[in-house]
């Protein structure tokens, strides 16, 4: 297998969380114009509530039932979370102004973080590879001689999946009408009946809990620390703008460029301590040519 | 040898835009729109709401650059020009909603006008040296002047929040004013005044023309101060000129009243009949 | 505690406060939030400390600081230029992130590249994570470079600089210039109305700004003796623009009252023997000063009010 295929075959892997977590950052800027900054910590936390049901699960029980069960509650727990911080942190600055909710999201992110550090005292938690058939031992499978991990590519169709998932649910029901009634004009939509908060919070849940899902997929088949949610956080958010911000397809979109970016670049030959870095610039480039992403809309502001 | 008519109203008036026009998307906001200003002239612009009228106020400040068409100004072609080139040039505008400097206070806001004629730089102010003070002096006496003159005494010293609504008004036009501009530009000025504020304002604008030789257009809905103001009026309808001429001209031009109260009169002879 | 303990602590509030200062001047008085700043800050202490390796001359012993000081001022300034080209024509949360962005590629462009050591460390590559480090600086060398080993940045240096620094952007503020920039920050439209060229005032305040930081970064410096990359991550950026909130965006006295405050927490959390507390305090801090207090101690207002009170009567 060449070069050049792993790399870009582990871009589109890494791609697929990407999106996933680019769909919360989307979908909650859509509604209510937030950059939330901790949505890179509900990924984390949804990593860590996924290990606490793990260790809770019966040592015998097919992967076949656990997995999806630990999905769910990393979902769940992200979705929380989610709800949790918008209800506590985010609602009652709501009129402040951008400056107020920007420094209260990154208050929260640290927060957060900090929070999770007293599990295992920070040390890095993984599940146990040493079994065989055990999540962590089957997850270390590779696909073929790829050089990637089975499971690894599944995160491309899961992804996928949920997205589509979610799409349907923004266009075809009430309850996705009313999200896009909210992001287009709330003052409208409260009029119109529709409970503001309630949508508010309902889309924070969604997005967190495809984040927390997101984080127990990567933490399968690596580790589990305080600060995992930070890179992959921000990169998300990258790939949301890039994409188009408050477009979902766009994020998915965004998600995938992101990760084959940061993932050719390695293959050019930039060491990969300099990785991170092509992410930046590809945003900064993509501010400077299209700022509304490659799917999004231009707002103008009237004079 | 042989000028034309464009040329040479491009040499002589103070203003002149040329058959500008301005679409976004599909809408056609501004359709070959001419408009011709001589120095100290009071202008008014109407015309039905959506008609375009401050479209117009955006293309002359640059805020939007003309599809087609250009703009001359004291001779000089300022057609694509960013807005605060146009306001060294010397034009100055007010805003439909009132955009002060709310954290500020009221005399803070006036000397902000006096940015395009500062002579210091960052040296002189960082350092607090002579030409900082001298300048500094020059700014604030004539922002006293202009706050006598908008009867803002009492306010100076207040931020510009604090301000009751008429006196908003009043600080932006004294703002305006103040940048020494030369063409200034009304948007809706009597919009939220009572009748006798309004009174005030068409003094007030008078006294402003005679005292400081300046050349104002105006956009307004208030038909009252229009006909006591407005030397020339021009009626807008659909991004198109549709009439010009003096008050009473255009009080009596069928085409104006058409398109003000056209259905209505419409109505009113069909339910006649 | 000693008076050497005592010292440290307050010239790490003194820089502090020079950054937060500078700072205010792009996120306070002209309103654009920059949470990149301490890339600035890197950027001087590390132009600082490679001055000091290729071109300090032993002669002039202490006013070699003036020289670094300089170069990272005009490094910082410089690579505002280059970054407020492309960002500052982003609005609000974009050119937060922008900034961010910048904030850690500087960080992360330091943590890879190394420098050649010069003759200070001859055969050596400095840089990288170890950053520059004097502290452990070959004793056999030190007869040729005597003045390596001292801390030009005491702690009346700092306070000095810092005097210096808050004198100036006070006075820029209160001039037409910082007009300019207040106008910025309430309304761009009507400040382009008014004749202000808002790319350029917006890229000066930038540069202004991060001259100051990269000052900041310099004095640093010359305190510390060494610097690596992991003074200059996003909490640091962080942290200094909290102490900005606190004091009242806009006030640059508030700046230093809010620098105050937060140099002093660390200690206290130590002597509480609570150090792994610090930074969820700082988090909880950000939360509820936003919630209960969004103007800060001192809101836009300077002190001390009577001086400028009596500067209008003079007018």
């Amino acid at each position: 297998m060449n070069e050049f295929c792993f790399y870009l075959l582990t871009g589109i892997c890494i791609g697929a969380i990407y999106a996933l977590i680019a769909l919360g950052y989307t979908l909650v800027y859509g509604i209510i114009k937030l950059i939330n900054f901790a949505h890179g910590e509900f990924y984390m936390l949804g990593a860590y509530a996924g290990f606490g049901v793990y260790c809770m699960l019966p040592e015998n029980m097919s992967p076949w039932v656990s997995i999806p069960v630990i999905l769910l509650a990393s979902g769940i727990a992200g979705a929380l979370i989610a709800v949790f911080t918008e209800v506590i942190a985010y609602k009652p600055i709501r009129k402040n102004g951008r400056l107020a909710a920007l420094l209260t999201a990154i208050g929260v992110s640290f927060l957060l973080q900090n929070t999770a550090s007293f599990v295992n005292n920070a040390s890095p938690l993984q599940y146990d590879t040493s079994k065989t058939g055990s999540i962590g031992e089957i997850c270390q499978h590779p696909l073929g001689d790829t050089g990637i991990k089975l499971i690894q590519f599944h995160f491309i169709w899961f992804s996928a999946l949920l997205t589509l998932i979610l799409w349907a649910i923004v266009k075809y029901t009430n309850f996705g009408r009313a999200m896009r009634a909210v992001s287009q004009d709330p003052d409208a939509a409260a009029l119109m009946g529709i409970n503001i908060n309630s949508i508010i919070r309902k889309t924070f849940a969604l997005g967190g809990f495809m984040a927390g899902v997101a984080g127990s997929l990567i933490a399968f088949q690596s580790i589990i620390t305080p600060i995992m949610g930070f890179m992959p956080g921000l990169k998300a958010f990258i790939a949301a703008v890039i994409g188009g911000i408050g477009s979902i397809p766009g994020a998915f979109l965004g998600g995938f460029i992101i990760g084959i970016i940061e993932n050719i670049v390695v293959w050019f030959g930039i060491p990969s301590g300099y990785k991170d870095i092509a992410s930046f610039i590809v945003l900064i480039l993509a501010l400077i040519i299209r700022p509304q992403g490659i799917l999004g809309k231009k707002i103008k502001e009237k004079v | 040898m042989n000028k034309s008519v464009t040329d040479i109203k491009k040499e002589f008036k103070h203003f002149f835009a040329e058959k500008i026009s301005k679409s976004f998307g599909g809408l056609k906001a501004v359709q070959n729109f001419e408009l011709e200003l001589d120095s100290g002239e009071i202008v008014g612009l109407i015309g039905p709401n959506g008609a375009g009228k401050t479209t117009i106020f955006n293309l002359i400040t640059g805020m939007e650059t003309p599809d087609t068409g250009s703009i001359y100004f004291n001779r000089e072609y300022i057609t694509n020009l960013p807005p605060h080139k146009i306001s060294h040039c010397g034009i100055a505008r007010t805003f439909q909603n009132i955009r002060l400097l709310e954290h500020l206070t009221v005399l803070d806001n006036i000397k902000v006008a006096y940015h395009n004629h500062i002579k210091y730089n960052l040296l002189h102010a960082s350092f607090r040296l002579p030409a900082f003070f001298r300048t500094e002096r020059e700014i604030t006496e004539k922002s006293m002047q202009f706050i006598e003159l908008f009867n803002l005494n009492k306010n100076a010293a207040e931020l510009a929040s604090a301000l009751p609504y008429g006196k908003r008004r009043m600080l932006e036009i004294a703002r305006a004013l103040a940048t020494e501009a030369t063409l200034i530009l009304l948007d809706e000025p009597a919009a939220g005044l009572n009748p006798n504020e309004t009174e005030e304002l068409v003094k007030l604008i008078k006294l402003i023309r005679d005292k400081f030789h300046v050349t104002i257009l105006l956009i307004e809905h208030d038909m009252k101060l229009v006909m006591n103001l407005c030397e020339r009026i021009i009626v807008l309808n659909f991004g198109k000129m549709i009439a010009q001429g003096t008050p009473l001209e255009i009080k009596n031009n069928p085409a104006v009243i058409e398109a003000y109260l056209g259905t209505e009169n419409r109505k009113y002879k069909n339910a006649e009949n | 505690m000693s008076w050497i303990e005592l010292e440290g602590i307050f010239s790490l509030i003194g820089i502090y406060a020079i950054l937060a200062v500078s700072l205010n001047m792009i996120c306070g008085v002209t309103g654009l939030l920059q949470l990149g700043h301490a890339g600035f800050f890197a950027l001087g202490a590390y132009a600082a400390g490679l001055i000091s390796i290729y071109w300090t001359i032993p002669e002039l012993g202490f006013f070699n600081l003036f020289i670094s000081m300089a170069a990272a001022m005009i490094v910082a300034a410089i690579a505002a230029f280059l970054i407020g080209i492309p960002c500052l024509r982003l609005k609000g949360d974009y050119l937060a992130i922008a900034t961010l962005g910048f904030g850690e590629i500087i960080r992360l462009s330091l943590l890879n590249i190394t420098f050649p050591g010069g003759k200070m460390f001859p055969e050596e590559e400095i840089g990288g994570s170890l950053g520059i480090n004097f502290t452990e600086f070959p004793e056999d060398l030190w007869p040729k470079f005597p003045d390596y080993s001292a801390q030009y940045a005491s702690l009346p240096v700092i306070l000095i600089v810092l005097l210096v620094t808050y004198v100036i952007m006070r006075n820029i503020k209160f001039s037409s210039i910082g007009r300019a920039f207040m106008c910025i920050k309430e309304d761009e439209i009507a400040a382009q109305a008014m004749g202000i060229n808002i790319s350029r005032f917006k890229i000066l305040s930038f540069m202004i700004s991060a001259a100051f930081g990269g000052l900041a970064g310099a004095l640093f410096f010359h305190k510390e003796l060494a610097v690596s990359p992991g003074s200059f991550t996003l909490m640091c950026s962080i942290e200094i623009l909290l102490m900005v909130v606190l004091g009242g965006l806009g006030s640059f006295t508030g700046s230093i009252i809010g620098a105050v405050i937060l140099g002093v927490l660390p200690t206290v959390f130590s002597y509480f023997h609570a150090g792994e507390y610090k930074q969820i305090f700082y988090a909880f801090m950000l939360i509820i000063l936003i919630r209960i207090a969004p103007d800060g101690i001192l809101g836009m207002n300077e002190l001390p009010v009577f001086l400028k009170k009596r500067r209008k009567t003079n007018e």
